[in-house]
């Protein structure tokens, strides 16, 4: 059995039916704040599958995809107002800007093992948020930089209405998606979770580890950056706390650990509960910060209580250890009949 | 019988230690080698140093009659170098069937590395169970997956490290079954046991080593009997009795 069996007919089934229910809900409603909720859930889902890429299949703890979505967004940003380029191209310069500093940290950190990338990943993101602050004169410092409306554009991403970023957030999402689906199917994605299963056997075995890992980080830091790109637009600003923290990239695994970690679906079960939870939470409680009180809630709640995710929940061998838990009450009753 | 793996002075130190000292000893092609000693005696860092997981201090080791001094873990065991752990080392969260697929990848087309899967698992008599995850077989199918991935490289040479450790009389007959099959087909194996029974029943050599260095080889029978051995294993007990 290969893992191309194991994405049946049903799973498309429901997807199929999301997706479409996806695309006909800006349809339905006129509340703005919703459709921009929509944005953003589909923003971070499909970051979340970007980290996923090298997270949940290579198992290598990555905190710096939030420093690839602002290289992305500010590289795009930079070149439009400095070049009046449009977004559609400036996002390649951001991947290729991406891919570049992902191979550097890669190449330096996947030569050692254990707690060495992550501790990286922590690194890079705090220089690229310096960068971010003291480059003034192109980033705009602390006071970010932002994009200014002159007409409705789809060329230059600049949209009154939040209705087409929706659109284009899920078309990101559904791509971002299948990129992932790509990965799981091909040989990379197989050498990754023999590798995230045991790096020893699998080298003995052939498989190397330095070059899966590489390829896998550098997948997920260019989607991770041309996401930031979209995510920028929709903004129309961007500082170096919204999108580069360290908080953001937190924010960004929490998606994929607590849907499911290396499940093709998993961050975008996390970011379907995690963030219209987090809106609700922000209004309820009437501060910005309980959202990420509610992260860390959930996190350490999943880690605890279902280490495999809210997607585990669903999946047949789960649903095999209770029927099997039930069998052994009934045999300690006597009532197996 | 032409040697496939020689080993000329290997030796890798550990900080003061010594755990192989100037070891040199060759595998035939075809042949299964029992390679015994003590705990300690430097079995496994041969293994290691063989594989390439070690680098050695001095010594060359020859597979196919070329120094592969410098090539790494991966390319050796692409070479067709294999070989298991102490303890099974298990793809978890992976299914039998993808774990033997996995390997199988790296030098097959995705159709042809199914097929191969499938030859192998039912070679190595885990077919009925190619839809287990890894985590869930019992020790000693996970030694055989173990043998099965290694099979997925077209090995010309297989190192096992203790396969028969933790199993019962029965499985070990099954599982001494199985390595002999193994070198039915061809592959040279070096055989890493202390299970004195498989050694003997198994082996057309052995090799001992003791405290890092070469004791002595030959004949299983007469290696058995030799008075050096009988003191390595017992601490000279026997002439204490």
């Amino acid at each position: 059995m290969t893992l191309k069996e194991k994405i049946n007919l049903k799973t498309l089934g429901i997807m199929g039916a999301l997706f479409l229910a996806a695309c006909v809900f800006p349809a339905l409603t006129k509340n703005n704040y919703l459709i921009s909720v929509g944005v953003v859930l589909f923003t971070y889902a499909a970051l979340g599958t970007a980290w996923n890429i090298i997270g949940g299949y290579a198992g290598q703890t990555c905190w710096c995809l939030a420093s690839f979505m602002a290289i992305g967004a500010y590289t795009s940003f930079i070149l439009k107002i400095h070049f009046n380029l449009s977004p559609w191209l400036g996002i390649f310069a951001g991947m290729i800007v991406s891919a570049a500093l992902s191979m550097i940290i890669g190449l330096v950190s996947f030569k050692q093992r254990n707690m060495f990338f992550s501790l990286m990943t922590i690194a890079f993101s705090e220089i690229i948020r310096v960068v971010l602050v003291y480059g003034k004169g192109i980033t705009g410092g602390s006071n970010g930089i932002f994009i200014t409306y002159k007409k409705d554009s789809l060329w230059q991403l600049t949209l009154k209405s939040d209705k087409i970023f929706f659109y284009i957030m899920l078309a990101v999402l559904a791509v971002v998606i299948t990129i992932s689906w790509a990965v799981e199917q091909t040989r990379l994605g197989y050498y990754l979770r023999s590798i995230r299963a045991d790096q020893d056997a699998a080298e003995s075995l052939g498989i190397n580890s330095y070059r899966a890992k590489l390829k896998s980080f550098v997948i997920s830091a260019m989607a991770a950056s041309a996401i930031g790109t979209f995510y920028g637009f929709f903004l129309t600003y961007l500082d170096p706390t919204t999108v580069s923290s360290l908080n953001v990239s937190t924010k960004i695994g929490t998606m994929a650990i607590v849907g499911g970690l290396g499940h093709l679906f998993g961050p975008l079960i996390g970011a379907a509960v995690l963030i219209p939870m987090t809106e609700v939470a922000n209004a309820v409680l009437g501060s910005s910060g309980s959202g990420m009180l509610l992260y860390g809630a959930v996190l350490l709640a999943v880690i605890i209580f279902k280490p495999g995710g809210i997607i585990s929940f669903f999946q047949k061998d789960g649903r095999m250890k209770k029927n099997g838990r039930k069998t052994e009450r009934r045999r300690a009753h006597g009532s197996d009949s | 019988m032409d040697p496939i793996l020689e080993i000329r002075h290997l030796s890798k130190a550990f900080g003061g230690i010594k755990a192989v000292n100037d070891v040199s000893f060759c595998l035939g092609k075809g042949e299964l080698l029992g390679l015994i000693g003590p705990n300690g005696s430097g079995k496994s860092t041969c293994v290691n140093l063989i594989s390439g997981a070690y680098i050695p201090d001095s010594g060359q080791v020859l597979f196919c009659g070329k120094d592969i001094q410098g090539s790494n873990i991966c390319q050796r065991a692409r070479m067709g170098i294999g070989r298991t752990f102490q303890t099974p080392k298990p793809f978890n969260g992976l299914t039998v069937y993808d774990s033997v697929y996995t390997v199988a990848l790296q030098s097959c087309a995705y159709k042809e590395a199914a097929d191969k899967t499938e030859e192998i698992l039912e070679m190595m008599e885990l077919a009925d169970l190619s839809r287990m995850f890894c985590e869930k077989l019992p020790i000693e199918k996970r030694k055989w997956l173990d043998m099965a991935r290694i099979l997925a490289n077209d090995p010309k040479v297989i190192m096992l490290d203790e396969v028969m450790a933790g199993l019962n009389p029965a499985e070990m007959e099954e599982s001494i079954r199985l390595v002999r099959k193994l070198n039915e087909s061809g592959i040279s194996i070096i055989f890493i046991e202390h299970v004195m029974k498989a050694v003997i029943k198994l082996s057309h050599r052995l090799v001992v080593l003791n405290e890092g260095k070469l004791l002595c080889g030959g004949d299983p029978e007469e290696v058995m009997r030799n008075e050096s051995v009988i003191k390595a294993y017992l601490g000279g007990g026997r002439h204490r009795a």
